[in-house]
């Protein structure tokens, strides 16, 4: 029985090679994805551009802007002559923090009116890092500004109230990498998982190979296994590479156990590869097979815990998320990787990738018999 | 499956994980946890015994924020000095804890606001506005951009319906009668056009009624930029298409050099980083998400959103022409 698997799995492997821009895809193209997009997500809240409208023109004005400039989070770009002007480089996004210094800055700071001078701060709520971020930052700043300028201890400056500290538990520096590039890696593993098994069968149905294949001696599971190998082998192979840049070229830590991650690493790539299975089986077309894994691959990515938290979904969106094995393996390879997590605080997940998988295959072989 | 996605993400409702340390018993800290957990927002895990407790039920993923009040909060607060809290995110989603951080951290500070003392020596006041979205409601941000990523859908349809005709061989038989390539690409796109279009006012129906997103743009304006998106991504898409030979092929291509780099790079989450600037403003979705969030959050018309919308105009031409080329070429 092995050995008519590993047959057909050969034979598999021989036809994806024959395929020049697939073995590109799928060997060099994740590498180069990663690459490029670790990039992108580096930084965070970190230089957002500042248009400052100066109509106080005096040496405490510009040491205000040049305290401004002075913070990581923030860079002064832009200095408009009026106020048309600034409004109209916050709405075309070409500045995502406005100031506006008042005339009678320099008179009010020093007490000569009778009412403290007031800054004007407009934030792009368009996008929520800096609508929910730019005003906290601002805030600091000034605060700094006005110990500096007066010669004051912070203490002088003490008002009651409440500050709050806040701290990044697992990434104190609030590298949005350590997020990114995990999460790249699993959604890369799980593309070209799913898009190699969901295109197997329903390809040689289409082309009417399936016969063949069907008239030869090998029983239905073993058909069916030896068309999943290819694809779990081959997610393998870029899972493993892909971990390797992450952790060499990138510096992520590792805090759980390596044998844990490539455990529960697997286990996902089979159940999305009985998910391909199972949609390539059900099809006719590889059209139709194709466009069922593309709503799919959209709609698993939107419900992951990518783009916000399940937490932060309806109800009905969260019950849904439960059912998406790139959900499950997300959450856990965060776990993993970032807290640390052992065994027994992601078995659940495990549990409920081990019922996709089991539930895929006997589906997918459920129908198989019958078409046959 | 346009409804079904965009319904996704309604996330006015949120119910973070939350746990605290109360290291002081006091009336005030009593008072300030009462206040945080009294709305839905904040999920009341429980109270922790220490760092430790927290960062343990953090590894498991059953807290995503800790409070911890430090002994001496109340009496400080009363006092008149200043009390401080501490707020500890999960950083292994950086994001969103920034996000949830920030926002608890101003209900913290507002709730401290009556403890304060009047204070003379304070020469400057804050006044923060924020525009657009007063209220920071992610689906406000969030809805727009994601139609870009919707929109995509029609562009993959096409890839598929092209390379298929060539994988079952029947495109040497379209060859051969006397459809000139434009009519051929002209006729192949209209039909998928049509669809975008139709699916396109299913999303935005949904984004106005069902996430009451305001519309601050004119609907034309909208319904014409959109048609410009929808031809400059079926425009790529059947450039890249003519390139592959297998269906299999053409859905990785979209895939890789398309979907993906979208999500990430086009500035739906993150805004569009310096460094990436160049990649960005290769992806038609980069321009699409500023003339999304444009018409509906900032209420431009097509005047002010000028740039985006002949990049768009200019990447559906020349890739439209290229594609023509190509096949012309490969008839001959």
């Amino acid at each position: 029985m092995l050995g008519q698997i590993l047959n057909l799995t050969w034979k598999e492997l021989i036809q994806l090679r024959r395929d020049r821009f697939l073995v590109l895809f799928l060997i060099v193209a994740p590498t180069l994805q990663l690459v490029l997009l670790s990039h992108n997500t580096a930084r965070g809240v970190r230089d957002l551009s500042v248009a400052v409208l100066d109509l106080n023109q005096s040496d405490l004005s510009r040491a205000l802007i040049a305290a401004v400039d002075n913070t990581q989070e923030m860079q002064v770009l832009y200095h408009p002559r009026h106020r048309q002007e600034l409004e109209a480089l916050i709405l075309d996004g070409m500045a995502q923090v406005g100031l506006v210094i008042p005339p009678t800055f320099t008179r009010d700071f020093y007490r000569l009116g009778a009412r403290p001078a007031q800054l004007q701060a407009l934030l792009d709520g368009s996008n929520l890092l800096v609508g929910s971020n730019g005003g906290r930052v601002l805030e600091g700043v000034v605060q700094r500004f006005i110990a500096d300028r007066l010669g004051l201890s912070e203490q002088a400056l003490d008002v009651g109230g409440v500050e709050v500290v806040t701290v990044a538990a697992f990434n104190p520096a609030f590298d949005y990498r350590w997020f990114t590039l995990p999460s790249m890696l699993v959604f890369i593993t799980y593309q070209v998982a799913l898009v190699v098994a969901a295109t197997g069968f329903v390809r040689e149905k289409e082309l009417g190979t399936l016969e063949q294949l069907i008239m030869t001696p090998l029983r239905r599971p073993e058909l069916i296994i030896g068309k999943a190998l290819p694809a779990v082998l081959v997610a393998l192979f870029n899972f493993l590479l892909l971990y390797a840049v992450i952790r060499l070229g990138y510096d992520v830590p590792m805090r759980g156990h390596f044998a844990l991650l490539l455990g529960t690493s697997l286990l996902f790539i089979l159940a999305v590869v009985a998910q391909g299975t199972l949609v390539s089986v059900l099809s006719h077309t590889q059209q139709q097979a194709v466009l069922i894994v593309f709503l799919m691959a959209i709609l698993e990515v939107t419900l992951s815990g990518y783009l916000l938290p399940v937490e932060n979904m309806p109800l009905l969106m969260r019950g849904l998320a439960q059912l998406s094995a790139l959900q499950h393996h997300m959450t856990l390879v965060r776990a993993i990787i970032l807290r640390g997590a052992t065994l027994p605080m992601v078995g659940h997940h495990i549990l409920a990738m081990t019922a996709f998988t089991v539930i895929g295959y006997a589906v997918a072989w459920r129908t198989f018999t019958r078409f046959v | 499956m346009l409804v079904a996605f965009a319904y996704l993400f309604s996330f006015d409702t949120i119910h973070i994980p939350f746990a605290y340390y109360d290291g002081d018993h006091s009336v005030a800290s009593q008072q300030l946890l009462m206040a945080l957990t009294t709305d839905r927002r904040l999920r009341l895990v429980g109270a922790v015994a220490g760092y430790e407790d927290l960062r343990t039920a953090m590894q498991a993923g059953r807290v995503r924020i800790g409070l911890v009040i430090p002994s001496g909060f109340g009496a400080d607060l009363v006092a008149g000095r200043t009390a401080t809290v501490q707020l500890v995110g999960d950083g292994s989603d950086p994001i969103t804890a920034a996000v949830q951080m920030a926002r608890l951290a101003d209900r913290i500070t507002e709730w401290g606001l009556p403890y304060r003392r009047w204070h003379p020596t304070i020469p400057i006041d804050v006044r923060g506005l924020v525009w657009f979205n007063p209220y920071l409601r992610s689906s406000h941000s969030m809805v727009p951009a994601l139609l870009a990523i919707v929109l995509i859908l029609p562009g993959m349809a096409v890839a598929l319906a092209l390379t298929r005709e060539k994988e079952l061989g029947s495109f040497e038989s379209l060859a051969a009668t006397p459809v000139r390539p434009v009519e051929y690409i002209l006729g192949k796109l209209i039909p998928y056009l049509v669809y975008g279009l139709v699916g396109a006012f299913g999303a935005v129906a949904v984004a106005l009624v069902w996430f009451r997103v305001p519309l601050r743009g004119s609907v034309l304006d909208l319904a014409g930029m959109t048609l410009v998106y929808l031809l400059a991504t079926l425009g790529v898409t059947t450039f890249v298409a003519g390139f592959m030979a297998t269906q299999s092929t053409a859905l990785r291509a979209v895939l890789l050099l398309f979907l993906v780099p979208s999500v990430f790079l086009s500035g739906i989450l993150l805004p569009v980083d310096p460094q990436t600037r160049l990649t960005a403003e290769t992806l038609p979705a980069t321009h699409f998400v500023v003339i999304a969030r444009g018409i509906f959050l900032k209420g431009q018309s097509w005047q002010a959103l000028g740039r985006p919308l002949f990049i768009l105009m200019l990447m559906a031409l020349l890739s439209l022409s290229l594609s023509v080329l190509t096949l012309q070429k490969r008839v001959d």
